[in-house]
């Protein structure tokens, strides 16, 4: 049985430490994925930012996490490509030597009712929520294994993973969440003896872009959160930093869901 | 940049902060930065823990409490609130665990372990949040158990786990009352942990083997990995986490 080292007080202070670690984000030119893209540089470690199409947007995140003194690139993928993914694993491992914690955060969101979706509304969203996660989770532990020196991924869920929310109609992004929180559960017992710990976050709703389309709910979602507010993404970059460091390091399988108080309910 | 996750200026009470995970959280909330009050029924080893916080460089003290007595509760509680002006945290650890089977379990120990493990949360709770709600802020985190979510194996122990579901459902309950208030609960789930309680069951070959055959990470937990979240739930950092449970267990409730 082997024992964790406990952290020194230097590191107690520092909350989360991830110097010379190197991380991938997806999705992380806005939203979640900036804040959490913005933090993990904070706490010490190189970025890489993976953007579908906004490169200009993750160039300008990439220029405020570099102003921490760390290494931070804008790389092109869609998660949902095999190839692309792939493609960006390597990348990164051959320009810092390592891929250590991957916060696979990149999602879309679409409103329809069940009655009229259809199959290829059903299949985007599958692929880029569900299987984009798979696929990157996937890189990262094939890359971590290689490595043989652990590692965390963090799967960026949802309060949808558990409940079905109201009143917008999204059942295909309810059961990517769903699968998302399943397959992570599977990759951590699969991985354990690699030390690659898979955790969730289940965020609430979060005041980002990806919401901003659906402003008109916002007082109802407001009115259905204990705390009656949405997240700020910086309230899930936190956890996800602590899922991230070594602060978490018992951590795997779990998920931590930031909510507001909404599950209470 | 803000450093969210600093202490500095806060009080903080941990139930039961002698020795084990309660001690290495009252350790962690210092090096955070803030000051801690110790409530244990074994106030010696309160003081204990006390005296390895203020080399730290922070106040701290402790203060005898049985925590299934409400008197108890009130007057330790008082004494805290008088000495350090307010309590900004509230860590609920004290607990108890032993092992006997449904069917033998005595009334006298059914009362006893609901009174310390449940009884006690709801009265430290109850407490602390009437001087927080008048405040108008504070994060009180609960220690749950993954036995609050699955039974575990081998060894009988069902009024623990009944203890710790009904904590689970009353941090829910209190997050929800309380988030318009700005009074945060939440609770931290550990898995098998690294210390006195644990170390019995680990010398017993047969609980040791299953323990962790259970476990994918194949180890004990170490305090201070369960203190870290602990931390995380004391801070700013933590705003929009209300009735949330973390669990950290090694990915024990996966299989």
């Amino acid at each position: 049985m082997t024992v964790a080292a406990m952290p020194t007080l230097q590191t107690h202070s520092s909350y989360a430490d991830l110097r010379g670690r190197n991380a991938v984000v997806t999705g992380g030119s806005r939203g979640i994925g900036e804040a959490t893209a913005l933090a993990l540089a904070a706490a010490g470690a190189n970025v890489c930012i993976a953007v579908n199409n906004s490169l200009t947007e993750g160039e300008a995140v990439a220029a405020r996490a570099r102003v921490t003194g760390v290494d931070c690139v804008v790389l092109k993928c869609d998660v949902a490509d095999p190839l692309e993914v792939a493609r960006l694993f390597d990348e990164v491992a051959q320009r810092w030597g390592s891929v250590d914690v991957a916060v696979n955060n990149a999602g879309i969101v679409h409103n329809a009712a069940a009655e009229d979706m259809t199959i290829s509304e059903w299949r985007q969203m599958i692929d880029v929520n569900l299987t984009g996660v798979f696929l990157c989770s996937q890189a990262a532990g094939r890359q971590m294994i290689r490595q043989g020196q652990g590692g965390s991924i963090v799967n960026i869920s949802s309060i949808c993973a558990h409940v079905a929310v109201r009143p917008q109609k999204q059942c295909h992004y309810q059961a990517a969440k769903g699968g998302v929180n399943m397959l992570t559960k599977s990759l951590a017992a699969e991985w354990a003896e690699h030390k690659i710990r898979v955790n969730t976050v289940s965020p609430g709703y979060v005041n980002t872009v990806l919401l901003s389309q659906m402003t008109e709910l916002h007082p109802l979602w407001e009115a259905q959160t204990p705390l009656g507010r949405l997240a700020r993404p910086s309230e899930i970059a936190d956890m996800i930093l602590f899922l991230a460091s070594q602060a978490s390091s018992y951590v795997t399988g779990s998920d931590f869901v930031v909510d507001g108080g909404y599950l209470s309910w | 940049m803000e450093n969210k996750f600093d202490l500095t200026g806060r009080v903080a009470l941990v139930t039961g902060a002698g020795r084990g995970i309660g001690q290495e959280i009252a350790r962690t909330l210092a090096a955070a930065g803030a000051d801690i009050a110790i409530a244990e029924l074994d106030v010696a080893s309160g003081e204990e823990t006390a005296t390895q916080v203020r080399t730290l460089g922070r106040r701290s003290s402790a203060v005898q409490m049985n925590v299934m007595d409400l008197e108890s509760v009130r007057s330790a509680v008082a004494a805290v609130i008088a000495e350090y002006g307010q309590i900004d945290i509230l860590v609920n650890n004290a607990g108890i665990c032993f092992n006997v089977t449904a069917q033998d379990t005595s009334l006298e120990q059914w009362r006893r372990m609901m009174g310390i493990n449940l009884d006690g949360v709801w009265f430290c709770c109850q407490e602390v949040g009437r001087h927080m709600l008048e405040r108008g802020k504070g994060s009180i985190v609960n220690i749950a158990s993954m036995s609050g979510l699955v039974v575990n194996n081998p060894q009988p122990q069902s009024a623990y786990n009944i203890s710790k579901a009904g904590v689970i459902m009353l941090t829910q309950c209190l997050a929800a009352e309380w988030a318009m208030k700005n009074v945060r609960v939440n609770a931290v789930s550990p898995g098998y942990v690294n210390t006195e309680m644990t170390r019995r069951g680990m010398d017993t070959p047969e609980w040791a083997k299953t323990w962790m055959d259970f476990t994918p990470v194949r180890r004990l937990g170490e305090p201070w990995e369960i203190a870290h979240a602990v931390w995380y739930l004391a801070s700013d950092a933590s705003g929009f986490a209300v009735g949330s449970n973390l669990v950290i267990d090694g990915g024990y409730t996966i299989w």
